[in-house]
């Protein structure tokens, strides 16, 4: 279970620069941010887990997950918010000032 | 009573102060202005404080809301769980450089600025970029070392696409962002392999627990590759040049001591997180390798600009490469003791007082270049010509910024490179010899700056330069050439402490771990 996510994880970060050092379009990269960052953010839930944990209210012996990834995680996931739609509105005046959001195009402008 | 809050103070004014400047700037323009330099200018006296309480008292922790850094559970089991900001002769040697070039940076926008539209947000993002650079210096948790890496990400992208008229400064905003992002989001990836191995986010506890397994070597590429790329070193330096050369003036140069803060992360994760447990020898050469690659593909690809803010851009890619060097060296021969004491530390001393040097003189090449824009309207050097004529302060400065980067004394960047000559020539001759030809190389392409801009008859109709500007280049040349005429000083009271800082990363632990 907790090894599913962090392999996943792992894989989705793997597509994420693929996606970003293989293709030539503005909106394919920042596409293949969110998908890293996501893969990140799997990623480190995933080492939270415990296997048959309960949630972390510390009563006795019992098993519990680690909440401080998943803290940190929402910290994460605002930040990459934040970073999304600062590229998107960069794509956006791209957009207007060249029509065009190929990176091949541009650079030859 | 201030002085048990000094770190968190000094980041926590410029961030407040940053979002109260909009609702400032509906009352008036000009206390506006007053107001972001003011500011920066109280960090400035904070930063000084500390700097003064660091010297004389060792390492400052500061623990965010509590007294200590631990907490004990019911159990009996004692962990360091809260936020701590953990200031070392390093950590304050880059606060010193940050706000200096901060304040400078205000107050010449101030005149710079002064036709534009937007400039609320413009002193906003500078004030939020100048307080993340002080939080990734002082912090001592990963985890809030990758948030303030953010936060000077989103500020310098927003400041880089500033004229967004021009479709150039969005493309160039894009190209830094995407990299910035992506070596954030490295640091972040390799901060969750660490905490799954160990447990902690306490760069001290981490340090004190790291076994150097194959993860953590993975760790240890992600970081070195995300903060390089953040630095502007060679194979990951694509969108130097742009974003140096698209952001206004002020903005480049703060942009600058911005690539200089995540170089101090990576000297940072190189000696403090690393610097324990394995031989740093291979890590130290990887350094050196891309110090040397930097130095000379940023001074090739320099000499055959023609755009001079893109030009110095390039340089500034050059200037990195000596910084890394000679910390590299340092790193190289970290384990052999008696190696260190007779040149590592010595090539530690010149790439750190070139860090600050290196902030100086091309803060200052990047603000002349910005008077000669903002006088001419003009960024091609074929079309620039008798500059001198019209602006004489200008081209005394330029006269003093390119002689301080080429390494002529006496100016600072001789005294810095001299070190590092001297040091690294006794580790391996063949770099220093590299070094030395890029420093020529430097020289003949500042040559032909000066000449077909500032020389020649007059062809062009130029603005004279503002007070404000002038005030601000009179600043930087006066550091630099105090700089020069009196290294010793500053080597011996600010630089060596931070070279000894980073060597001794026992204390850096001991900081934490003892007192817990």
């Amino acid at each position: 279970m907790i090894l599913n996510g962090i392999i996943t994880g792992i894989i989705l970060i793997l597509i994420g620069l693929y996606g970003m050092i293989a293709k030539r379009h503005i909106f394919k990269i920042i596409l293949g941010l969110i998908i890293i960052s996501t893969g990140i953010v799997l990623f480190f839930v995933s080492l939270g887990y415990v296997n048959n944990g309960i949630a972390p209210i510390i009563s006795g012996d019992n098993l519990y997950v680690d909440p401080l990834p998943h803290t940190l995680m929402l910290t994460t996931i605002v930040v990459e918010v934040c970073i999304t739609s600062l590229a998107l509105v960069l794509a956006l005046k791209i957009y207007e000032k060249y029509k065009t959001l190929d990176i091949k195009i541009l650079e030859d402008i | 009573m201030i002085n048990e809050h000094l770190p968190a103070l000094i980041i926590g004014i410029p961030l407040l102060a940053a979002f109260a400047t909009p609702l400032i700037s509906k009352i008036n323009d000009k206390l506006r202005n007053i107001f972001v330099i003011g500011i920066l200018g109280a960090t400035l006296c904070l930063v000084i404080s500390l700097a003064f309480n660091v010297f004389n008292n060792g390492i400052f922790v500061y623990v965010m809301g509590a007294k200590s850094p631990g907490l004990t559970l019911p159990s009996g089991y004692k962990m360091p769980v809260r936020i701590i900001l953990e200031v070392d002769g390093m950590s304050i040697f880059m606060a010193i450089i940050t706000s200096i070039v901060s304040l400078l940076g205000a107050i010449y926008s101030w005149a710079f600025m002064h036709k534009e539209t937007g400039k609320d947000k413009y002193y906003t993002l500078l004030l939020i970029l100048a307080a993340g650079m002080f939080g990734m210096e002082f912090t001592g948790d990963m985890f809030n070392f990758f948030v303030f890496l953010e936060i000077t990400s989103i500020a310098a992208c927003g400041l880089v696409g500033f004229r967004i008229n021009r479709g150039e400064s969005s493309e160039a905003a894009f190209k830094t962002m995407v990299m910035y992002t992506l070596g954030a989001l490295f640091v972040l990836f390799a901060i969750g392999i660490l905490y799954g191995e160990y447990d902690a986010l306490n760069i001290a506890t981490l340090a004190s627990r790291i076994r150097y397994t194959m993860l953590d070597k993975i760790a240890l590429g992600l970081l070195v590759t995300g903060l390089a790329m953040k630095a502007g070193a060679v194979p990951m330096h694509m969108w130097v040049p742009d974003a140096y050369a698209e952001a206004p003036a002020p903005i480049t140069m703060i942009l600058v001591a911005n690539s200089q803060a995540s170089l101090y992360g990576l000297f940072r994760v190189c000696f403090t997180l690393y610097g324990l447990t394995i031989s740093t020898y291979t890590l130290g050469w990887i350094i050196i390798i891309l110090g040397v690659l930097s130095m000379f593909i940023g001074v090739t690809m320099a000499l055959i600009q023609k755009k001079i803010k893109r030009l110095m851009a390039y340089h500034a890619i050059s200037q990195t490469g000596y910084m890394l060097l000679g910390v590299g060296v340092g790193l190289a021969v970290l384990s052999d003791a008696n190696a260190l004491n007779t040149y590592g530390l010595k090539a530690m001393e010149g790439g750190i007082f070139h860090i600050m040097n290196h902030a100086m003189y091309k803060g200052l090449l990047f603000l002349t270049a910005g008077a000669v824009i903002y006088a001419t309207g003009k960024r091609n050097l074929n079309e620039l010509g008798g500059l001198a004529h019209k602006m004489k302060f200008t081209a005394i400065f330029f006269i003093i910024g390119a002689a301080a980067i080429a390494g002529l004394p006496p100016f600072n960047g001789f005294a810095s490179k001299l070190i590092i000559y001297e040091s690294v020539y006794k580790f391996n001759p063949m770099l220093s010899v590299i070094a030395m030809l890029v420093s020529i190389l430097t020289l003949a392409s500042f040559v032909k700056v000066f000449q077909s801009a500032f020389l020649g008859p007059e062809i062009i109709e130029v603005k004279k330069e503002p007070k404000s500007m002038i005030f601000a280049m009179l600043c930087l040349s006066v550091i630099i050439i105090a700089f020069g005429l009196f290294p010793d000083i500053v080597v011996d009271k600010i630089v060596a402490p931070a070279a000894n800082a980073l060597v001794n990363s026992m204390q850096y632990i001991a900081a934490i771990l003892g007192g817990a």
